[in-house]
């Protein structure tokens, strides 16, 4: 009976899951495939370069993950390990000729070591007073970066000394690969698919009388495009390194380590009480950590061929947080889940198309709101470049208000393993204990300790 | 030779205007911090909203009143901007406590949670205002013109003492009027707002709720209301202090705000959570070692300065740029934490019980 009522809750927790994903997942898609179908004329790489975005971010949400969601320390300064990654990959690759492997050791080295030297200090420190500290040390390293001139600056093509670095790893590689994949053949496929898909908006148009689709386009415009092969390589190279990395921060969580840092994150002073060096678990994930913020930094400077320190500011960290409070604490495939959408969401927000049709203006001039936004002298002007983001604001809140979980919950640890172990008296003893403490809160655990005694006596 | 040859008064004129600066945004965050435990970030936005709030209120009033002699003071007045971005500003410090933030505590989230709501409502009121006002200063809208005053005090002492000075250089002490009206605005702030938290019934309810929620409740204080009067005046002070440090720009832009963020949570962490008088200190260190930090950067860039001389002895440049000034706050944090993590007057416990 009771078994029966528990798998029930479970039935009804999983459900509801299901469908605030597909509340969310399902409007981001619409949107993603109205930006790709109406807004973009070069699909194929458009696609890719979400792919590689989504795969980039997508090691440094894992990496914050591990350090915030399993280890409970919030870092906030994960955007310098980025930097760091990103440049001294860069740097050493493209100025001073370092081959390629060996810089991207070197800057994973150099991020890990970074990570190990800020980490010994800083974990001793209340978590908010972690958090401050930590992104003032991402904020030291972006200066650094931004105004070191002899080292951090290279020689733009006109001649001067400038900010903006390039990696040219992409170009280089472009050489061996630069064949062109036509996917013209796909086409027919598609516009099958795209037909259905434009019947609703058609009619959603000729309903409302808004013009969401631009005025001449027709179904058999739709061209997918060329794709150099390189391109492919990429996102190929780029799913191994995030399967990687996705298999290694498994293996931590798994192992017996990875449950006592999720007991650290719980209760550091039950953990300490027998007999684990909490310091030390708390470096060794950090190093970790940083190692993975490093490697996403290095994958960024190759997707982005050109960047400069002043992209490196708290916002991107920020950022990495939402990924990771959407799709779920403590786990990495909340966290995939979380940095697909919110990049799909984001990047759909940027294209014309996107801009245009979902624009509002609201001025002096309109019916009836006129003379009061004339009055208050208001311009408001709803553009998706700033909306996207106060959308993106309240999903956090609500995600964090409503289901703090996240879209995928953390994973139980499975504890029949050990429990096989004991004996029958034993596990009857640790069942009972374990339900009574369950079933009560806090307080009536209290007052029950406190009637014990006085039971004894009676 | 001239070995120094900076303008000492006017440095100190700008040290002691981002000293002030800092001073009135920093009560704010440090009620916030001190009574509710959590960093708040979005007390970057609430400098940002009183910054807009003031300038839509000038707008409102260029509009609605006809400029000419009698109306100019009423028009572009300070004590009006700074009231209405108080009284606003208050509004969403006070809607964010209602809608998320005591909503949080009522299920007891941890402090990350708060910390990552903050962030998110942080990014909804600066990309909402710069829905409905503009992404200032892009679209051309960011110039602002000094509210009038009814008096004059500006110092103008160059001309008589230091004109030509060998040492201290051809400028007098730069600082208007206004900008020392928004110092002693910003000191006496801090004095009331210190009188009311140690003496007052009311500041009084307020450490209690800060000490602990349960054993206030239980002493009959309503610490719901007491919660909501403190997100009202720590929110208001900073909207206020907002319109001061926006009518002494030249222009303002949505993002003056997250810049100025780190800042202050460095002078509330250097003056000790919960201790006012510790900021005003706290601030005048912050503001006048970046200014030291500016002025020794500079002397070092200087053609024969110190980094030509190391270029020419030791054959490698090190570069001394003059923004690194900006990071000195950083440095000044971390040092406070890893040294004195309860800050200069403070008494919180600052580190985790040691493992």
């Amino acid at each position: 009976m009771k078994k029966n009522s528990e798998s029930v809750g479970n039935l009804v927790e999983g459900r509801s899951e299901l469908y605030i994903g597909l509340a969310l997942a399902v409007p981001i898609l619409i949107l993603y495939l109205y930006a790709f179908l109406f807004g973009i004329d070069i699909r194929g790489t458009w696609i890719v370069g979400t792919l590689t975005t989504i795969m980039v971010f997508f090691v440094g949400a894992i990496s914050l993950d591990l350090e915030v969601g399993s280890m409970g320390l919030p870092n906030f300064g994960k955007v310098g390990f980025f930097a760091i990654g990103a440049y001294t990959s860069t740097l050493l690759y493209s100025e001073w000729g370092v081959p390629f492997p060996i810089a991207v050791l070197l800057a994973l080295l150099l991020s890990a070591v970074v990570g190990y030297f800020i980490s010994i200090p800083t974990v001793k420190l209340r978590a908010d007073y972690f958090a401050i500290m930590t992104i003032a040390g991402g904020e030291i390293i972006r200066l650094m970066l931004a105004y070191e001139k002899r080292w951090l600056w290279v020689l733009s093509p006109a001649g001067t000394n400038t900010q903006v670095i390039t990696n040219k790893f992409k170009i280089q590689f472009t050489g061996f690969f630069d064949q062109v994949i036509d996917l013209t053949p796909f086409n027919g496929v598609t516009i099958l698919i795209i037909r259905i898909i434009i019947i609703p908006i058609e009619l959603f148009d000729s309903l409302l009388g808004s013009n969401l689709i631009p005025a001449g386009w027709k179904v058999t415009d739709f061209t997918w495009g060329n794709v150099f092969l390189w391109e492919i390589l990429l996102v190929g190279v780029f799913l191994l390194i995030s399967l990687l990395t996705y298999w290694l921060v498994q293996q931590i969580r798994k192992s017996p380590y990875g449950r006592t840092i999720r007991a650290i994150r719980e209760d550091d002073i039950t953990v300490t009480s027998v007999g684990k060096d909490v310091a030390r678990f708390r470096w060794q994930i950090t190093t970790v950590a940083a190692l993975l913020a490093g490697l996403a930094g290095v994958m960024y400077a190759t997707t982005f061929g050109a960047f400069e320190a002043a992209e490196f500011r708290p916002a991107l960290t920020f950022q990495l947080y939402m990924f990771i409070i959407i799709g779920g604490l403590g786990n990495s495939k909340g966290a995939f889940a979380g940095t697909a959408l919110v990049t799909m969401f984001l990047r759909a927000g940027q294209v014309d198309a996107v801009k245009e049709n979902f624009s509002f203006y609201f001025g002096p001039d309109t019916p009836l709101l006129g003379p009061i936004l004339e009055f208050l002298q208001l311009d408001v002007f709803i553009n998706p470049f700033n909306l996207r983001f106060v959308i993106l604001g309240i999903i956090l809140v609500l995600f964090l208000l409503f289901k703090p979980a996240g879209l995928i919950r953390e994973p139980k640890t499975d504890n029949e393993k050990y429990l096989k172990l004991l004996t029958t008296e034993e596990r009857e003893d640790s069942d009972l204990a374990v339900s009574r403490r369950q079933s009560l809160t806090e307080r009536e655990r209290i007052d029950e300790e406190d009637k014990a005694p006085a039971k004894e006596g009676a | 030779m001239v070995l120094f040859s900076f303008d000492i008064f006017s440095h100190t004129g700008l040290a002691l205007i981002y000293a002030g600066t800092l001073i009135i945004l920093t009560i704010g965050l440090n009620m916030v911090y001190s009574v509710l435990k959590f960093s708040n970030f979005a007390h970057a936005e609430f400098v940002t909203a009183g910054m807009f709030m003031s300038w839509w209120v000038l707008q409102i009033l260029t509009f609605a009143i006809p400029w000419d002699t009698t109306g100019e003071h009423l028009i572009n007045n300070l004590f009006i901007q700074a009231t209405f971005a108080f009284v606003m500003v208050g509004i969403i410090g006070v809607l964010g406590e209602v809608l998320v933030y005591g909503r949080l505590r009522s299920f007891d989230a941890s402090s990350r949670s708060f910390t990552v709501a903050s962030i998110g409502i942080g990014l909804i009121i600066r990309n909402f205002l710069a829905m409905i006002f503009g992404n200032f200063p892009q679209h051309g809208l960011g110039g602002t013109s000094t509210p009038s005053l009814p008096f004059n005090l500006n110092f103008d002492i160059k001309l008589q003492f230091i004109r030509r000075h060998p040492i201290f250089g051809s400028q007098g002490i730069f600082i208007t009027s206004f900008q020392l009206l928004i110092i002693i605005i910003s000191i006496l702030t801090v004095v009331v707002i210190d009188y009311v938290f140690k003496k007052t019934k009311f500041g009084i309810a307020m450490r209690a709720t800060s000490d602990s929620f349960e054993l206030a409740d239980v002493c009959g204080i309503n610490t719901k209301r007491i919660i909501l009067y403190t997100w009202f005046l720590a929110a208001g002070i900073t909207g206020m202090g907002a319109s001061f440090v926006r009518a002494t720009q030249a222009r303002f832009s949505s993002l003056d705000g997250f810049f100025l963020l780190l800042p202050i949570f460095t002078v509330v962490i250097l003056g000790g959570v919960g201790s006012f008088r510790g900021g005003i200190v706290a601030a005048f260190i912050i503001a006048f070692s970046r200014e030291i930090a500016l002025i020794v950067l500079t002397e070092i860039q200087k053609p024969n300065g110190l980094e030509d001389t190391i270029e020419q002895t030791l054959g490698f440049t090190v570069t001394f740029a003059p923004a690194y000034a900006d990071a000195i706050a950083f440095v000044v944090l971390i040092i406070v934490l890893l040294v004195r993590p309860q800050g200069i007057y403070g008494s919180v416990e600052a580190t985790r019980a040691r493992v």
